[in-house]
């Protein structure tokens, strides 16, 4: 086993990363851009090497920063996490250039499975089944105007390095064809360096439902069931849970099958994620492989009691898998809310500021992955997550009532949140009832309750936690950054003027 | 004693009295001349909880200058501290037309028009970004630019004023 593991990222899952490598007696080494000195991901690790700058650009991403700093301080392997560069080939070979562990797939499988044109040959040679459409090579604008016709109306535009709905346009006649392939193309170009795009036939309301795949480098392969990731805003996930409620128990053995014959098609090792499209009529359709360590792993943690990182690190170092496709159960129900910092009345814009308060809910069943704590500063530089909160429960019903519980207890103060958006929707019969697909909650339109006139009981608890006389006049009128971080050390922000006799 | 007026988020202002009466721990809160009842189990910092009417009422307060955000009892309120006979004007103002203003604290990534340029309704002026996301900022009618006020590549907060328009109609 390894003894000193780079963590190459930063927020929650480093800190995530960082547990289980202690509770391993492996020694955790964080790396921090300038803003992240005294983050919470770095005050968990061991040991913490600066990457100067600020923008991910400069520190997160520079592959030749982070490979220098592993070889001067002896790491013998390194956790991408997700986001920044786990999904880079460049960086797994770099890491296997310099003699350390890249902990997931080989940077050849990266690499294949990323361009997302040459996967779906990949899975289709294996026959897992895919979106109708054409995802041939570089084309003329005309040609695919040719197939767009064959494959019929509506269509989906795809860029074909892309993801995170960048480059992705939805036509539904062919008169507005060839203008959405040039604005594709366009912004293609400018997010991925990459004018190439594919066509694929628009399933209407479809599921979103992957498959957590974990291999090992001695040709074994097994699936960890699925989690259903339906509720997305800007192709972006909200809520994911486990078990579906959509899949049958012949369905779940089909697609997860499904999902081990993609992995073995590329000889994949470590831990991966198939997502397949779900139709109404229960055909499903491979969408992409992601080769890291999935933000909504935990679910997957939480029905099969495994620590999924635990098993990176076994897998990583040569070890067998331990178990067997027949000896996993899938047991519960998990769900996991992202909690972000933004503003959802106000089409889910980024908020900023310093968490003025911050606590997470706990009881038994329930876990908060965070990077941040009270005083944290959210800025601008990085991804506006706040935290995960994943509960477990002995069925759907039972975690829906959990999750409630446990956000109505997550006080989150100095910056908006969609907390209060979140419990809406988990109060929202159709997503009591499971029927959910990708266009959830655009269809939906779920609105926060902001409530009426402010209760009596919110007037006194405002009244008794400020010292209101004492601020009159030498305030400003907004909440702001820079104000707040002032305001936090400050004597004055927190009065204690009614302290208990 | 202690008075405090707070002004909440739906526009109206409450004064509240909070007198101390004998009993340590118990207080009489006087709200718009209604009397309430509170024993207050723990307070510090801002954090605490108290008992009305035989409810227990967790809650954590926080405030920069005259804004407050509490947490009471599951629910989130903002309000803001007001001085007598003082009200506070709502967020949006009545110029904001005139005028681009950054949704969000982030980067500007693109200035599509320079001064004195006349632009269309709808047409793009601004994009911005944040955390990953790209923000397009559009005219919201026809008219010129009257004065730049960022550049491309500048790291702007939340409300900065980045463009003023003119719309032709002497204003």
């Amino acid at each position: 086993m390894f003894k000193r593991v780079l963590i190459a990222n930063r927020g929650e899952i480093a800190v995530r990363v960082a547990a289980t490598l202690q509770q391993m007696g492996i020694t955790a080494i964080a790396v921090n851009s300038d803003p992240d000195r005294g983050a919470l991901h770095v005050t968990s690790a061991d040991e913490a090497y600066p990457l100067e700058g600020s923008a991910a650009a400069e520190t997160y991403l520079r592959i030749d920063k982070l490979i220098d700093i592993a070889r001067k301080n002896k790491v013998d392997a390194i956790h991408p996490g997700y986001g920044f560069l786990s999904e880079n080939g460049k960086f797994a070979a770099a890491c296997e250039n310099a003699g350390i562990t890249f902990i997931g797939p080989k940077a050849e499988v990266i690499r294949r499975m990323g361009n997302k044109v040459e996967a779906k040959q990949v899975v289709q040679q294996v026959g897992v089944p895919i979106v109708p459409g054409w995802s041939g090579g570089a084309t003329s604008t005309k040609e695919l105007a040719i197939e767009a016709k064959r494959i019929g109306f509506p269509l989906l535009i795809k860029a074909a390095a892309g993801g995170g709905g960048k480059g992705m346009r939805l036509v539904t006649n062919a008169a507005e064809f060839t203008d959405a392939v040039e604005s594709a193309r366009r912004e293609a170009t400018a997010a991925f360096g990459s004018d190439q795009v594919f066509l694929e036939k628009y399933i209407a309301r479809p599921r979103h439902v992957e498959f957590q795949i974990f291999g090992d480098e001695h040709g074994n392969v097994v699936h960890l069931f699925e989690r259903e990731c339906s509720v997305q805003r800007r192709h972006q996930k909200v809520v994911e849970e486990s078990p579906s409620p959509a899949l049958t128990p012949e369905l779940r053995s089909k697609m997860g099958d499904a999902a081990v014959r993609a992995a073995k098609a590329v000889g994949y090792s470590n831990a991966g994620t198939v997502e397949f499209l779900l139709g109404e009529d229960g055909q499903f359709y491979f969408l992409e492989m992601n080769t890291r360590l999935q933000v909504e792993h935990p679910v997957t943690e939480m029905i099969t009691g495994l620590d999924l990182v635990r098993l990176q690190l076994e897998i990583a170092s040569g070890g067998k898998l331990t178990f067997t496709q027949d000896g996993l159960l899938q047991t519960g129900h998990a769900m996991e809310c992202r909690i972000y910092a933004e503003d959802t009345a106000r089409g889910f814009l980024p908020s900023t500021g310093t968490l003025l308060a911050y606590e997470a809910p706990r009881g038994p069943g329930i876990r908060v992955d965070s990077g941040f704590e009270e005083g944290s500063e959210v800025t601008v530089h990085y991804d506006p997550m706040l935290a995960k909160l994943i509960v477990w429960d002995r069925g759907r019903d039972e975690s829906i009532r959990k999750m409630q519980w446990a956000l109505e207890r997550f006080v989150v103060l100095g910056v908006t949140t969609n907390i209060g958006f979140l419990r809406a929707l988990l109060a929202n019969p159709e997503f009591r009832g499971g029927r959910l697909h990708t266009h959830f909650l655009e269809e939906q339109r779920i609105v926060e309750d902001s409530g009426d006139a402010p209760p009596v009981e919110s007037l006194i608890a405002a009244a008794l936690g400020i010292d209101g006389a004492a601020r009159i006049g030498k305030g400003k009128s907004s909440l702001r950054s820079a104000d707040a971080k002032d305001a936090f050390s400050g004597p004055w922000t927190q009065a204690d003027r009614w302290r208990v006799a | 004693m202690s008075k405090v007026r707070i002004q909440s988020s739906d526009g109206k202002i409450s004064p509240i009295v909070i007198e101390k009466s004998v009993d340590a721990g118990r207080v009489m809160a006087n709200i718009d001349g209604k009397k309430h009842e509170v024993e207050i189990l723990r307070l510090r910092s801002g954090r605490g909880a108290f008992k009305l009417e035989g409810r227990i009422i967790p809650f954590r307060v926080v405030s920069i200058g005259h804004d407050v955000q509490a947490w009471v009892r599951n629910r989130n309120h903002s309000f803001q501290i007001v001085g007598d006979g003082e009200k506070r004007r709502t967020r949006q103002s009545a110029s904001a037309k005139k005028e681009l203003v950054a949704p969000m604290p982030g980067t500007v990534l693109r200035i599509h028009l320079a001064k004195g340029d006349a632009f269309q309704p709808h047409q793009p002026i601004i994009i911005m970004e944040s955390m990953k996301m790209e923000l397009t900022l559009s005219s919201p009618g026809a008219g010129t630019i009257r004065e730049l006020l960022c550049s491309e590549g500048e790291l702007v907060p939340l409300g900065h004023v980045l463009v003023r328009l003119d719309f032709g109609d002497g204003s």
